[in-house]
């Protein structure tokens, strides 16, 4: 199935993302860019692999991505920028000022929020972005929605002059549904420049007469904003009145939870199915209030609809109770949207019972065992980790400190599940006993977070152990350009490693500026972060391949080391060099010779080599002996290489 | 199909379970697909990406005709649990299948590497089954594997399974739509033996 078939009323199962893809393509889209991010990389990655004449990237980071979009729609263009929730954070500056004046050809701000915090570092809900901006904000209940209302953005845009936001949520974007197809826009915008459209200085918002004028433009859409979406009906927004004095709000990916839950419990409530959480359809919500004497909102996450029906009701004077997630919840206003706690709040708006559904096999529970997210057999990361762990035993001093970073190696932070640990409430520097490498991390907050974590922990003064900065390769370009700038003018001593595995593998191996292929795979350059490093100053640099262990921590140690000579006068960086072992297997850069194989006579069951992290290498409780999954191997070494007994051969040699 | 889970309406609702990097998402797709081909609306939720291999993957599938459905199976109302690793099965099940459901579970395990550094135990093959059984469940076991190597490639246990969970006779698509779906959403040039694969697992539960 292409997603660019021209077949309008063709049914196809669609994940949300390739559905939103669809909408932007049925939309005539010319301009697609983004920053990958789960869960929102789908959308660009299918658009990428698409027939269509459109110009599709990613970017090095979302708000350059947005720059990019706003530039397209300023020529006429309808544009599109994607990125999952901590992304629109990056986009701020851009947003909050391009919609002083606005856009001349559509422009689709596509953003997949992350309730229940999946893939992300936290649950924000970018609707709040949207009533800031003052922008128009659609939400769609499920995948068909995703699509349509995609491809309705695109209008109301060009209808508003203003940037509008389609937000999505993880059980949209990385669901999937049945779709139908509509009809492709043939025609593009005519591309075109004028300074001064409908505005003086139309796309310079210093230009005459200036910010605040532009300001009062903005609020000047506001009621046509809210005039074109009280004309969007039925499936999108719509009331469904029963003369029940209940009345219940269901907005976006709440709709089918409500709909169960509604059935579930054999009630009838006034009913607002709600795709425009901003601005509000108000005579739709008008209605409902005149009906009601209590209304639940189900939405996720904030109370972003609720805030704006208290509002409401409050200029109407009317005598309704609200509830929603905001005080006195009826959902608490954290983790995402469920059938328990929707029926719930539903039956106790209504004073009904509802006795919680529960699994059948709560007895089952002790048997089983957690299973804790592990990198990929062979992956770099590995032996970078190892090495990073045994040069910072030798010479890390006390306590060092590692700070990381979002990517794969992000999981150096998740921990063992199984493993309890207990809160700390000492008042010196204590160090932990590391028994893998997804206990490595001590910091991990965002995209480029750990260079200036460790700066801050340097100048403050720590004085218990040697600090360490994490990036990766895409994060590096993302965000950590200006931090080690940061570093080597403000002579900050600390150790930065960059995981340079030439793909943003995370989020589903897109190209990083290492890779040297484009979203669409054209060829073209191939940064290289030793160059760009020095070219900024960076007076130590080693470079080393994580899968040679000894050799990875050589280098680390030297780096410390150098740290604490009296010629250091800035960070020291050290990059570990090696491609994605699984994009390496699928693009056929490497080929496994063979497997590794465990003489078992030789094992002494100590686990170091399980201490490595390799999911290939696991330990049999009852022999008390290591042995190899050889559907998992790839014959990288690295277990080999740890394994104090060389009890770990090639398995050809046994 | 039963009505007992789920309320007495065309309304279908099944688990895969797997470890990251078995094919659990590409074969509920398939099977989301086929419904759709059979007249089906369909759900599919799911949580997957790089982060995900190696740890537990699943995609609740629901099949319905009318109605508005949200992408997850509440608790304890799944009719079917397709399990590609023995541990993922019992981890789904013990939450989401209904006392009667049906259950069939590949039994080569995947160490989770809480099990490897000691902190956790497996639990064994027998004891899951027992565990199910006991709740109620209809169980199946074969080693999907095993069979998938003797098909031509371990890449293909997910296909062995699906045709093992076919034969059982809960998925309300036939066998001709299945195959098409199968054929169309595998990796180019893998078909055959993800057609062998599929009638391996067809057989294996053949006669129990």
């Amino acid at each position: 199935m292409r997603i660019e078939e021209d077949a309008p009323g063709k049914r196809a199962l669609l994940m949300g993302n390739h559905a939103v893809a669809r909408g932007a393509i049925e939309a005539g889209v010319q301009l697609v860019v983004g920053y990958p991010g789960t869960p929102s990389s789908e959308v660009i990655e299918a658009l990428s692999q698409a027939d269509i004449d459109a110009h599709v990237q990613w970017s090095t980071n979302e708000k350059v991505a947005f720059d990019v979009a706003v530039g397209g729609a300023i020529v006429g263009a309808r544009s599109m920028a994607t990125m999952k929730n901590a992304g629109l954070n990056w986009i701020m500056d851009m947003l909050m000022t391009v919609v002083y004046g606005g856009v001349r050809g559509g422009l689709v701000v596509y953003v997949a929020d992350d309730p229940g915090a999946h893939y992300s570092s936290n649950e924000q809900d970018t609707r709040m972005v949207a009533l800031y901006a003052k922008i128009p904000c659609l939400e769609p209940s499920n995948q068909q929605e995703a699509k349509d209302l995609t491809k309705m953005a695109f209008d109301l845009s060009e209808e508003l002059e203003l940037p509008v936001m389609v937000r999505s949520v993880t059980r949209i974007s990385h669901s999937s549904g049945d779709v139908v197809f509509g009809e492709i826009r043939k025609e593009r915008n005519k591309l075109a420049f004028d300074r001064h459209w409908k505005m003086p200085y139309r796309w310079n918002v210093y230009g005459p007469p200036g910010p605040v004028a532009k300001h009062k433009w903005l609020y000047e859409q506001l009621p046509k904003a809210k005039e074109a979406i009280s004309k969007i009906g039925e499936p999108y927004n719509f009331l469904k009145l029963n003369g029940s004095e209940f009345g219940v709000i269901a907005c976006g990916i709440a709709y089918g939870y409500v709909m169960e839950a509604i059935e579930r419990l054999g009630v009838e409530v006034n009913l607002l199915k709600l795709s425009t959480p901003f601005p509000l359809p108000e005579e739709k919500i008008k209605k409902l209030i005149e009906s009601c004497k209590k209304i639940l909102v189900v939405e996720e996450n904030e109370p972003v609809v609720e805030l704006q029906l208290r509002d409401l009701a409050q200029r109407m004077h009317a005598d309704v109770e609200i509830y929603g997630r905001y005080e006195n919840a009826l959902i608490e206003p954290y983790d995402e949207l469920s059938h328990n706690r929707v029926t719930a709040a539903i039956a106790k708006l209504m004073g009904v019972e509802f006795e919680p559904m529960k699994p059948a096999g709560e007895s089952l529970k002790p048997l089983i065992a957690p299973r804790s997210s592990m990198l990929c057999a062979g992956c770099p990361h590995l032996g970078m980790y190892w090495a990073l762990k045994l040069a910072l035993a030798r010479k890390g001093g006390k306590v060092p400190i590692v700070n990381g970073d979002i990517g794969c190696y992000e999981q150096g932070g998740y921990g063992i599940v199984a493993k309890k640990v207990e809160p700390s409430f000492s008042t010196e520097s204590r160090r932990y006993v590391i028994e893998a490498p997804y206990e490595m991390l001590d910091t991990n907050y965002i995209m480029g977070g750990g260079f200036g974590l460790a700066m801050g922990e340097f100048h403050a003064g720590y004085p218990d152990g040697k600090i360490v900065g994490l990036a990766g390769d895409s994060t590096f370009f993302h965000a950590d350009l200006p931090a080690l700038a940061n570093a080597v003018v403000n002579k900050s001593k600390v150790l930065f490693l960059v995981l340079d595995n030439r793909w943003t593998a995370m989020t589903g191996h897109q190209p990083s500026p290492t890779t040297g292929v484009t979203a669409r795979g054209q060829p073209t350059s191939q940064l290289d972060i030793e160059q760009i490093a020095r070219a900024m100053g960076v007076k130590f640099i080693r470079r080393a391949d994580p899968w040679n262990l000894k050799e990875m921590q050589r280098v680390i140690e030297e780096a410390l080391e150098y740290l604490e000579s009296p010629e250091a006068d800035g960070p020291a960086l050290v990059i570990s060099d090696r491609v994605c072992t699984l994009q390496a297997l699928r693009r056929k850069e490497y080929r496994p010779t063979g497997t590794y194989t465990v003489i078992e006579d030789k094992c002494t069951g100590c686990k170091l080599c399980v201490q490595l992290g390799c999911p290939a290498n696991a330990f049999d409780v009852d022999k008390k002996k290591a042995f190899i999954d050889q559907v998992l191997c790839v014959n990288c070494g690295m277990c080999a290489e740890v394994c104090p007994a060389g009890a770990i051969v090639p398995r050809e040699s046994t | 199909m039963s009505a007992c889970g789920s309320k007495a309406k065309d309304l279908f609702q099944m688990l895969v379970a797997g470890v990251g990097g078995q094919g659990s998402v590409l074969i509920s797709h398939i099977i989301a697909s086929a419904a759709i081909k059979a007249g089906y609306r369909v759900r599919v939720g799911e949580k997957f990406g790089a982060a995900m291999r190696g740890g537990a993957v699943s995609s609740h599938i629901r099949m319905f005709k009318t109605g508005e459905y949200a992408p997850l199976i509440p608790e304890g109302q799944a009719d079917a649990v397709m399990a590609l690793e023995p541990l993922e099965g019992l981890r789904v099940s013990a939450t989401y299948l209904r006392p009667s459901g049906v259950v069939v579970m590949n039994v080569a395990p995947v160490y989770p590497v809480d099990v490897n550094v000691g902190w956790a135990r497996y639990p064994s093959v027998d004891s899951i089954i027992k565990g199910l059984e006991e709740m109620g469940a209809k169980v199946y076991t074969l080693n999907a594997t095993e069979l998938a190597i003797q098909a031509g490639t371990a890449k293909v246990m997910n296909s062995v399974v699906l045709g093992a969970f076919y034969s059982t006779g809960v998925l309300p698509v036939d066998r001709e739509t299945l195959l098409e779906t199968l054929r169309e959403g595998v990796p180019k040039g893998t078909e055959e033996v993800n057609v062998r694969a599929f009638e391996l697992g067809e057989k294996a539960l053949k006669g129990r």
